[in-house]
């Protein structure tokens, strides 16, 4: 509650240009949205620049942001509508880094070197999926499955009602399950 | 529940998106039916390994010098939004003018006279029954209404009666106007034409 506060305050001197505030709500959410940005896009760098991209509009609207609103469903709001867009641009490009793998996950793989490689390799897999899916199922399918929102909240976001989110989260399901199993099947033969 | 009905709410029910009775009636036939429960376990599959597509950790590396980005990205649209701005009054100052413009046009065009309506000088000759040089009645012409009398003048050209004078006036107004001055001209002849009586 103290937080919630807190942010309301700092949310209120953002509206007055006070950039070192808004400095302090970036510190906060940075690590969410580079986290959501990676989901969407698979590679740290862009989605680095997708997050910073989503702060720089965050602080150039600020002055109409609704305080009674939540703050962060706003700016996933953001981030997820413009990870949406950069793919959009990009498809039919290569969309998961290998390479980039080994530091992401560094910090775990001296841990638990099995478990770890072993991670890598399905999420590589699920990325290498997603791309193959149009972007509406897509989009759903990272929201929901890899975010956790729920589809009220992913309805809010791609401003759709919650039925139309399920039916494509049906959709996506089954899109997503038929190339798992391909790929499963190809590497057991 | 059927096998069709099931397969149809498997894929929500892997997800944890359903509720309520559809769960539980979804949940009832695979219980029983190994072919949907083989079915439910591949959508199950494929949730969780979506689940582990997460980002653990958001790497050190990736955070380093987040701000600053930031920072520079907001900087970076001010510089723009100036010139932006600049370029949004000119625009708008541009667009104001051509209105005014189109207005005053259309203003000019609505009330500027039409040509039937227009100014213009009707010449009326008066043939007035008395002699020049006789020291007979004058003949007062005033301006009628927005009339204006610009010319009066005494003409001598003879026509079929060679010492009749003539007074030619040329009257700038409408065309209610010109008849109001015709009128006025007419009773003016009607009393010199009666003084010449006299």
């Amino acid at each position: 509650m103290q937080t919630e506060r807190d942010e309301k305050e700092l949310l209120r001197l953002c509206q007055r240009g006070d950039q070192q505030a808004f400095k302090e709500i970036v510190t906060r959410y940075e690590r969410r949205a580079c986290s959501l940005a990676y989901s969407f896009v698979n590679n740290w760098e862009t989605a680095k620049d997708l997050a910073q991209d989503a702060f720089v509009r965050v602080f150039k609207a600020i002055h109409r942001f609704d305080l009674q609103r939540n703050f962060y469903t706003w700016l996933y709001q953001i981030v997820a509508n413009l990870c949406i867009d950069h793919l959009r641009r990009v498809s039919g490009t290569k969309t998961v880094d290998i390479d980039e793998l080994g530091d992401a996950v560094g910090g775990t793989t001296a841990t638990d070197p099995g478990g770890a490689a072993e991670s890598d390799e399905t999420r590589v897999r699920v990325h290498q999926i997603l791309g193959q899916l149009p972007m509406k199922y897509r989009s759903v399918l990272t929201m929901r499955d890899i975010q956790g929102l729920s589809c009220e909240e992913i309805g809010r976001i791609i401003e759709c009602n919650s039925g139309t989110v399920r039916w494509r989260l049906h959709q996506a399901r089954l899109m997503f399950k038929e190339i798992w199993e391909s790929h499963s099947d190809k590497e057991e033969q | 529940m059927t096998c069709v009905e099931t397969k149809e709410l498997i894929p929500l029910l892997a997800g944890k998106d359903l509720d309520g009775d559809e769960a539980a009636g979804v949940r009832e036939h695979i219980a029983a039916c190994p072919a949907c429960r083989a079915e439910y376990d591949g959508f199950a599959a494929c949730v969780k390994a979506l689940a582990q597509a997460s980002p653990a950790d958001v790497p050190e590396s990736v955070l380093k010098g987040f701000w600053d980005g930031v920072e520079q990205g907001i900087a970076r649209k001010d510089e723009h939004a100036p010139a932006f701005r600049s370029f949004r009054h000119i625009a708008a100052a541009a667009a104001v003018l051509l209105l005014g413009i189109g207005v005053g046009f259309l203003a000019f065009k609505t009330f500027q006279r039409k040509p039937s309506d227009a100014v213009k000088p009707a010449a009326v000759e008066v043939q007035a029954p008395f002699s020049t040089r006789s020291s007979g009645p004058r003949i007062g012409i005033q301006p009628v209404g927005n009339a204006s009398v610009q010319h009066v003048l005494p003409s001598f050209r003879h026509f079929d009666q060679p010492s009749t004078p003539r007074v030619i006036i040329e009257v700038v107004g409408s065309r209610e106007t010109e008849r109001r001055v015709l009128h006025a001209i007419d009773e003016v002849r009607a009393v010199a034409t009666r003084s010449s009586e006299f």
